[in-house]
């Protein structure tokens, strides 16, 4: 086949484009003994065992029994304690901060997913949209009426999430911003041993609930048969509309690790891949929503 | 009203046909003529007559305790049948026990390990039985002789006891029911309930993506119980599998399976087989109250409501008699007042509560006690509510029982002739004095297998004296509740 001077050309560059990208390309090379100590919150388990099983040519299986995840606080804790390197958590607490001020310790927080907190409602609510202002007056008790959303007349219950657990702190620190929340109904439910327990009603979807949840879950798992998600301000939680901050609950689950880590060090070159174009779409893979878009 | 259909009704109230295409290549659709009873008017099931032997196996050996608990079934005309059970139930608990010894690491040294399989018959009804398996494994080894590392597992198995094959989930619905969703929605909406899904969660690893084929479940009268074991990974099940339950009340008529196995014109047991009262459709749930401690008194009070009803007449006569009738501010105020004179005093209490003994059948005993306390003085009264959902009537003792079926001898007959009862020793210690006694018809409650009865004597210090007999040695026959 005769190949003309100026294809042999467009071939060479497009060759040499082909064997630069492959030389660039950004995943670490390691081994389980290099691979950086890894802890986080729940939320990021999947996402951790999708890194070691794509870093480290690990099966599903074993990426599950190599990544363990003891939960937020307790990472952040053993991050201070030098215990791991890196964690995949929420952004720190004012308590972790101050933890780690108390042992000299600086974190570098850098945002890896994002994340954003949704509101849920019965499918057949006709409500399709809640700016801020009113979700926040709802939880406050100020506004306890659907038809003041223009929805029909019926009561308003605005269910919780137990105090001091995941879902509880974010819809106080990102959503209610430090404003007071109504009491959480509650409701009675048989001890074991006989009598009854107070404990805060659950989200029941029925036509007068509204309740909230992470993305990341409701989004994956959340029956749209029966479960919507509200609009905030007009503004669908979607991937995309999450991705670029539109919607208004946006947050991300971040990568920390010390200050003090070294430039090249493993748990650098963990957070470098995770940030790149690759680790992005790993992650996109394994249900979270990428990083700015 | 519940509908008054029983099973041994000729002519049921409603047959469901399903024509399912088996292929384009034009094969006979396969259908399934089922009666299906009515799940709100199902009063009750059959217990399956058969005798269970439990086999335990165990041992104890270089600091290795082993056990094995399962049971074997007696009873089936069908001896093939019965062996092709008993074999499987036998074989798995040799599979559960080989996961079990797994766990155990072979390259340290153990110095304690304990591996257990027991077992639970949750369900035997309507030619069904639902076995339960929970195995577990524990072990010390000499470099970490504290560490107790442990893990557990539960599993369960049904059976048609018509021929031995185990029963898959889809076999408890009627065909062409979309029993995953069902499932699903309820499972997603009891991870709401229980905050799994929150973003620290112990219990989940990542969202729920829905059952799987083979999916672990159990089933009894009163539930359908998903157990999420290792293969429903999006749980943590690493020391105990997640169980979500189900009520049969949420599945209603998509139920199945009292009927697919069972035929009421034959009996596959050797022996005659006895009703077991359904809970009912329409129940009385405990959700709210009044619980109050204040700086010299306390309240307790539960409410509750009637659910799933559609029976106002029978709400309207029992809701009076099982709320309670307390004046709780008056009693607030004068507790204050007596703070004023004598504070950090203990003043009194309130309190209410309604038990239930029995909610099937159509039926209900339940037992409502209301006390007050103020200033060391007690006043209190409990009520004894039975009630047939059937009829729309208060109960008496006598319609426990069949007409014509002399109960008030017959009991005396069966306590003294069974030494269970103790009657014997009562009367010898005076516990008991039988002239003048009577067995009083308003004052009793009763269970799925048994009754309460006061055996009054009149004159005597302690008039009342509560008694059980088992409906066992009654006789279901003599039994109004049984028909």
């Amino acid at each position: 086949m005769i190949i003309s001077n100026f294809n042999k050309k467009l071939l060479l560059i497009a060759l040499s484009a082909l064997i630069l990208s492959s030389c660039t390309k950004t995943s670490p090379s390691f081994t389980k003994d290099s691979y950086p100590r890894v802890d986080g919150s729940t939320a990021t388990i999947p996402l951790s065992e999708n890194l070691a099983t794509n870093l480290l040519f690990m099966s599903p299986e074993e990426a599950k029994n190599f990544i363990k995840h003891n939960t937020t606080h307790n990472a952040y804790e053993n991050l201070i304690d030098g215990k791991v390197d890196i964690i995949f958590v929420t952004e720190p607490s004012a308590e972790e901060m101050s933890m780690a001020e108390a042992r000299g310790i600086e974190f570098e927080v850098v945002p890896i997913v994002k994340e954003a907190f949704v509101f849920l409602v019965n499918k057949d609510n006709p409500v399709t949209n809640i700016s801020a202002e009113d979700i926040r007056a709802i939880y406050q008790g100020r506004i306890n009426n659907w038809k003041d959303l223009g929805g029909p007349d019926k009561e308003i219950i605005a269910y919780q999430r137990p105090e001091n657990s995941g879902s509880q702190t974010i819809m106080q620190s990102q959503v209610m911003k430090g404003l007071q929340m109504a009491d959480a109904p509650s409701e009675l439910r048989p001890m074991a041993m006989g009598g009854l327990v107070d404990v805060i009603a659950s989200y029941d979807n029925s036509d007068r609930a509204i309740g909230y949840s992470v993305y990341y879950y409701a989004n994956s798992m959340y029956s749209k048969n029966t479960i919507k998600f509200i609009n905030v301000d007009g503004v669908e939680p979607s991937n995309e509309n999450i991705s670029s901050g539109k919607y208004p609950f946006t947050s991300a689950y971040y990568a920390v690790i010390k200050k003090s880590e070294p430039e090249n060090s493993n748990a650098r070159k963990l957070l470098s891949f995770i940030l790149s174009e690759e680790g992005q779409a790993l992650a996109e893979k394994s249900g979270y929503v990428p990083i700015g878009r | 009203m519940l509908a008054t259909v029983s099973c041994d009704t000729a002519g049921t109230t409603q047959e469901e046909i399903y024509k399912e295409e088996l292929s384009e290549a034009g094969e006979e659709a396969e259908t399934e003529l089922l009666d299906i009873m009515p799940f709100n008017g199902r009063r009750f099931i059959y217990r399956n007559s058969l005798e269970v032997e439990y086999k335990e196996e165990s041992s104890n050996d270089n600091n290795k305790n082993t056990s094995k608990y399962y049971p074997q079934i007696i009873g089936l005309i069908n001896k093939d049948v019965e062996k092709r059970v008993n074999e499987s139930i036998a074989s798995y608990v040799d599979v559960l026990y080989g996961e079990a010894e797994a766990f155990i690491p072979s390259g340290d040294i153990i110095t304690r390990a304990n591996l257990s399989v027991s077992t639970n018959i949750a369900y035997s009804c309507n030619n069904v039985i639902f076995i339960q398996y929970y195995s577990g494994a524990s072990y010390d080894t000499d470099r970490e002789p504290d560490s107790n590392m442990h893990a557990g597992a539960e599993r369960a198995e049904g059976f048609d006891l018509n021929t031995g094959n185990k029963l898959e989930l889809k076999d408890l619905f009627i065909k062409g029911t979309d029993y995953e969703n069902i499932i699903n929605n309820h499972i997603i909406m009891d991870i709401i309930k229980y905050n799994y899904d929150d973003p620290d969660s112990m219990y989940m690893n990542k969202p729920f993506q829905g059952i799987k084929e083979n999916q672990n479940f159990s089933f009894d009268e009163n539930y359908l119980t998903i157990i999420m074991d290792e293969s429903n990974d999006e749980f943590n099940t690493y020391e105990n599998s997640i169980m979500i339950t189900i009520p049969l009340r949420e599945i209603g008529d998509k139920l199945a399976i009292f009927d697919r196995y069972f035929d009421e014109d034959i009996n596959i047991f050797e022996n005659k087989r006895v009703k077991f009262l359904m809970p009912n459709y329409m129940y009385y749930k405990k959700n709210d109250g009044i619980f109050d401690v204040g700086e010299n008194y306390r309240i307790y009070i539960e409410e509750g409501k009637f659910l799933n009803s559609d029976n106002a007449e029978a709400e309207n006569i029992l809701e009076p008699m099982i709320s309670h009738n307390m004046d709780v501010e008056g009693f607030k105020e004068r507790a204050d007042l007596f703070n004023k004179s004598y504070p950090g005093e203990h003043y009194g209490e309130i309190y209410h509560s309604a038990d239930i003994m029995i909610q099937s059948g159509g039926y209900l005993s339940m037992i409502v006690y209301s006390a007050i306390e103020e200033n060391e003085i007690v006043t209190g009264e409990q009520r004894y509510i039975n009630f047939n959902l059937n009829n729309n009537k208060i109960m008496t003792l006598k319609d426990i029982f069949t007409d014509g079926y002399d109960y008030k001898n017959e009991i005396i007959k069966i306590l003294k002739e069974n030494d269970k009862y103790n009657y014997n020793y009562y009367l010898y210690n005076s516990s008991i004095v039988e002239e003048g006694m009577v067995l009083l018809e308003d004052k009793f409650y009763f269970g799925n297998n048994y009754v309460y009865i006061d055996l009054y004597q009149p004159g005597q210090e302690n008039p009342d004296f509560f008694i059980w007999i088992e409906f066992e040695d009654i006789g279901y026959e003599n039994l109004a509740i049984y028909q």
